[in-house]
């Protein structure tokens, strides 16, 4: 592999500096779903050093409208066998290292707790795994939060004692449906977003702390709402 | 004055992207019952049930703190606040 050719336009983007740091860097991402596919993929071809994975389903036929790194074939197989192969075979410098688990309340932060990564990205699909993600946030880390609903999505940074976390943000919410609907389209914008802000996050320059960036397709607007710590 | 922001497809059943209304004292649910006036539109029972708490799939912000914090839809709103009326998306 030819690091400095398939990085070429990443370092004539950002530079060399910026394309070390993201060597070097291991990102976690919770929920290789509709947003996990695209975000994985987005941070394989930045050039992330490790990607820890975790999903527990299996490939259905409704998740193929939006989950970008499976197909036909894959139908009933494990979204971290196949998800690792495809991320695998990109350009082969991320390390890709799947965990098939569930994220719960009750084990999940033992768990995990031989896990070292640099931020977090939220893919996951209902409120209460969230809140048992953020568990685990460490100070000095970061979770990019991604949820998207029919064609729009919000984004933002959590950073313990420095931003709300998502239970400040999200308490007493409650999902509104058991099958969310989702176009391709708000998915692929929304990852877009988040995978740029862990970049960014791990440049030290994160735009979207205590910020809920809102992104709805109908018009194409985005706006920003500003988040207070209670 | 109290800026109030609808978001996504709140803002379809509100029929408006942003309110400003005057600064009289208000909670959430007083606000919202000046919003329905401005508007001339009835949306609170699509916002709240007829316990007057929210109903699930919609957050209330007021100066970026969910009242799920404070005093739920009794939380008092200040002249100059912004309010953030979202239903945020749980997809992933």
């Amino acid at each position: 592999m030819d690091y400095k050719k398939i990085f070429a336009r990443n370092i004539a983007s950002w530079g060399e500096e910026k394309q070390k740091v993201l060597a070097e860097s291991t990102i976690l991402v919770a929920g290789i779903g509709g947003l996990g596919c695209v975000v994985s993929e987005l941070l394989v071809r930045s050039g992330i050093g490790r990607l820890i994975t975790i999903d527990r389903k299996e490939i259905d036929e409704p998740d193929l409208n939006r989950q970008a790194l499976y197909t036909l074939d894959d139908l009933g197989k494990s979204k971290t066998d196949v998800s690792t192969e495809r991320l695998r075979a990109i350009n082969g410098f991320t390390e890709i290292a799947p965990i098939n688990i569930t994220i719960d309340e009750v084990d999940f932060s033992r768990k995990m707790a031989r896990y070292r990564f640099d931020g977090i990205a939220d893919c996951l699909d209902n409120y209460p795994s969230r809140f048992a993600l953020e568990t685990i946030l460490k100070p000095g880390e970061f979770l990019v939060h991604g949820g998207i609903l029919n064609d729009y999505g919000q984004i933002t940074t959590v950073a313990r004692g420095k931003t709300p976390l998502l239970r400040d943000i999200y308490g007493g919410l409650t999902d509104a449906c058991d099958v969310i609907p989702v176009s391709p389209q708000i998915v692929f914008c929304v990852s877009s977003i988040m995978a740029n802000e862990i970049l960014k996050n791990l440049w030290g320059e994160p735009q979207l702390m205590s910020k809920l960036l809102v992104v709805e397709l109908s018009d194409y607007s985005m706006t920003q709402i500003d988040l207070a710590m209670n | 004055m109290i800026t109030v922001n609808f978001y996504a497809t709140v803002r379809m059943i509100v029929g408006r992207k942003q309110l400003t209304v005057s600064s009289k004292a208000f909670d959430v649910a007083g606000l919202l019952e000046e919003c329905e006036t401005v508007t001339g539109k009835r949306f609170i029972n699509k916002l709240l049930n007829e316990a007057g708490a929210i109903i699930p799939g919609v957050i209330i912000l007021v100066d970026g703190i969910n009242i799920h914090h404070l005093d739920g839809t009794a939380s008092a709103v200040k002249d100059g606040a912004v309010v953030s009326v979202f239903p945020p998306g749980g997809g992933g």
